[in-house]
């Protein structure tokens, strides 16, 4: 897939209302691999936090015998994280406002998350 | 640490010269000379039998500040000349060590010109020049092998710089020289000026 | 921890809390450590410090050959199971060099977010020295033979 298609499908992440942005994210190294975000969205600061809760969640899981997790979500008082595994070490991260339709939004990023594979 | 809350004083000091002329030897020298109990706690014993191409010497307080010197011993190989341009770059000082050999004159010149022309591309203020102190090595062979001091000193362009001459194998002359040129970047770094006595 | 300045253990043991990583040294630009913060004991840290200050020397010596108007920041080394993070930052006593080495229970991106606000903490941290060459104190030249005396201990005249 190419860096253009990329970038085409997290904008259509980015389309539900109250969606600050969505970053492809190498977990393994916490960097950016491409963006559409608001610019107030520090999205190398949120690649390195988010690789490093799904990095923690991915060895809980394993030292729990679990299946590995597919999707990750943290939410707090100004906003939600999602994040979804899309291929192999690249995982789909966004950030939402709480008013966010949540709902709609874990759908579209599990759709997102399949077509980035 | 310095109890008077004075910023420490870190030293680098480039040893520089031919290859084979005896930078590492010298650097052998001033190890092996260190007196017991200024052992650092936090350094490992090992420390002591590591290859010398630098060294590092806690000086205590000097001036009220703490100092500390690291010397380094540039790659005498002319293939690592960037390397050697960006050592002498970073240096507060330089010994510029010649194999006292009359076969290694022609050596001992092309480093003292390589030298130079770091020197040179430091841009120092030719009032506040970086101090060089020289160090010929190597007295301990035949006379006959030698170059006579004033012969090196002529063709290396000594002037008023320090010169020692010595064995760094035994340790002669290695004390004084590292003197010399602290003395020299002390008084430069006090504000007192390289040239005064 | 060991730091030559104490302003500076507040933040390094920021960035390692923070980053997760598993030690970190700070030297000036020649390679003299300024400060060194987590499994350092097994390491020969003024050997780590030399070779750093020394890598970080070669870059910008290839930035200058390349003609790149700038030095690259910073340089990181990945291994298999430890990385190396190495960058240079300003401060009020000049020009330093970080070294991060991390694991696996960290990243690169998580390294260089908090070595950023590492840096920037220094620099609010650092006392603002106005006088760039501080005097030293008069006797200091004896004070140097002295000390190179009781380091030379026993070594001939």
């Amino acid at each position: 897939m190419t860096l253009t298609a990329w970038q085409q499908l997290l904008d259509t992440a980015t389309s539900v209302p109250g969606v600050r942005g969505a970053v492809l994210v190498s977990i393994d190294d916490g960097l950016v691999i491409a963006e559409s975000a608001m610019d107030i969205l520090p999205t190398a600061e949120v690649a390195a936090l988010a690789a490093a809760i799904v990095q923690r969640t991915l060895r809980v899981s394993a030292a729990a015998s679990q299946r590995p997790p597919r999707s990750v979500r943290v939410s707090g008082d100004a906003g939600t994280l999602m994040a979804f595994v899309a291929d192999g070490p690249l995982w789909l991260v966004a950030v939402a406002d709480p008013a966010a339709e949540l709902g709609r939004l874990r759908l579209l990023l599990g759709d997102v998350a399949a077509a980035l594979r | 640490m310095s109890e008077s809350g004075n910023a420490p004083l870190a030293l680098t000091i480039v040893v520089f010269g031919a290859s084979r002329s005896g930078k590492t030897t010298l650097l052998r020298g001033i190890h092996d000379r260190l007196g017991a109990g200024k052992d650092d706690a936090d350094s490992p014993r090992e420390q002591h039998a590591m290859p010398l191409d630098w060294v590092s010497l806690d000086l205590g307080t000097i001036g009220g500040r703490a100092a500390s010197v690291l010397l380094y011993a540039v790659p005498g190989v002319v293939a690592f000349d960037a390397t050697r341009r960006v050592l002498v770059h970073g240096a507060d000082g330089v010994i510029f060590v010649a194999d006292s050999q009359a076969t290694r004159l022609d050596d001992n010149v092309a480093a003292r010109n390589a030298l130079g022309d770091h020197l040179a591309a430091r841009g120092d203020d030719p009032a506040d020049p970086l101090p060089v102190a020289f160090f010929y090595s190597k007295r301990d062979l035949p006379a006959e092998l030698l170059v006579a001091p004033a012969v090196l000193d002529q063709a290396l362009g000594v002037g008023a710089a320090p010169r020692m001459t010595g064995d760094a194998v035994r340790g002669e002359g290695v004390r004084e020289v590292l003197q010399a040129v602290l003395t020299l970047l002390l008084r430069r770094a006090s504000g007192r000026g390289a040239g005064d006595a | 921890m060991r730091v030559l300045e104490p302003w500076l253990a507040e933040p390094l043991t920021g960035l390692l809390r923070e980053s997760s990583a598993r030690l970190a040294l700070v030297m000036t630009a020649s390679g003299q450590v300024v400060a060194q913060h987590g499994f350092t004991r097994s390491l020969d840290v003024m050997a780590v410090a030399a070779l750093g200050a020394g890598i970080l020397a070669t870059t910008a010596e290839l930035a200058r050959v390349v003609g790149s108007p700038t030095d690259f920041g910073a340089v990181v080394h990945h291994g298999e199971s430890q990385g190396i993070w190495l960058a240079p930052f300003d401060t009020p006593r000049g020009r330093w060099i970080g070294l991060v080495v991390f694991g696996r229970e960290s990243s690169v991106g998580l390294v260089r977010m908090f070595f950023d606000r590492f840096a920037a903490d220094v620099r609010v941290a650092a006392p603002s020295d106005t006088q760039p060459r501080e005097l030293l104190a008069e006797g200091f030249e004896r004070e140097l033979d002295d000390s190179l005396r009781a380091l030379f201990g026993g070594a001939p005249r």
